[in-house]
């Protein structure tokens, strides 16, 4: 087998997208575990307007909703794709539940009037403050 | 060929069980905060909408992993999820959004 021969070509990427798709999921998971992703407020809602930094909020109820229909859903997903070796299709009945789940995560959000925060943007460097230069002008005619 | 798809299913599926039981950790042990959870706000009672809405979420949940686990036998495809069901958990929530409104937060 030539390494020009398609076969070879397809498993070597094969081989290659799997370790770095698996290396990814790892260096989350390590991520994770060692907090340097900080899963804390993972069921917080959104702290309110004007409430002390130092407060930690309450757990959302639509937000833990959201994460056990995520992993039944996903991992039903993935035993029957496995065991039947094919994608298969998701009936509209299951697309329902999540579409309510995430519909009242949204709705909740926005009763709660909090809209998810942009990243806060870097201050503009202010030029230090000084005595004014005087504006020489020419004098012209 | 066949030996190495095998070999990286069973790391995927161990990586996803990995997340799944992380999350679950820190949910038992406390950094993941759940308290309030039932609440409308801190230091309120508990309110029978949202107790309906966790019943209902882990209840549904677990009957339909359980549902979709026995569909193996019968083709591997996705149950169906019955629209009554649907109906009932629209209802709950929508229960949990009036309260969310009309409840006065303190």
């Amino acid at each position: 087998m030539s390494i020009f021969d398609p076969q070879f070509i397809s498993r070597l990427v094969a081989i290659v997208v799997s370790i770095i798709v698996l290396a990814l999921a790892f260096a989350v998971i390590r991520a994770i575990w060692k907090n340097d992703i900080n899963l804390n407020h993972l069921l917080s809602e959104s702290p309110q307007a004007g409430a002390p930094p130092d407060e930690v909020p309450k757990a959302s109820l639509s937000r833990f909703q959201m994460l056990v229909f995520t992993f039944v859903v996903a991992g039903l997903y993935l035993v029957l794709s496995l065991e039947t070796g094919t994608l298969i299709d998701i009936p509209e009945g299951t697309l329902a539940l999540i579409g309510i789940s995430s519909g009242t995560y949204v709705l909740g959000k926005v009763i709660s009037g909090q809209k998810p925060t942009p990243p806060a943007a870097p201050a503009q460097p202010q030029p230090p403050a000084g005595p004014e230069k005087p504006r020489t002008t020419r004098a012209t005619g | 060929m066949a030996g190495f798809s095998f070999a990286a299913t069973i790391a995927l599926v161990a990586m996803l069980s990995a997340f799944a039981f992380v999350t679950l950790l820190k949910m038992l042990d406390g950094s993941i905060s759940m308290s309030g959870m039932l609440a409308t706000g801190k230091d309120q009672p508990n309110d029978p909408e949202r107790v309906l809405m966790l019943i209902g979420t882990i209840a549904g949940a677990f009957a339909y992993f359980s549902y979709g686990l026995k569909s193996i036998a019968t083709g591997g495809t996705f149950p169906p999820v019955p629209q009554e069901a649907v109906m009932a958990l629209g209802g709950s929530n929508f229960l949990y959004i009036f309260g969310k409104i009309f409840r006065p937060r303190k």
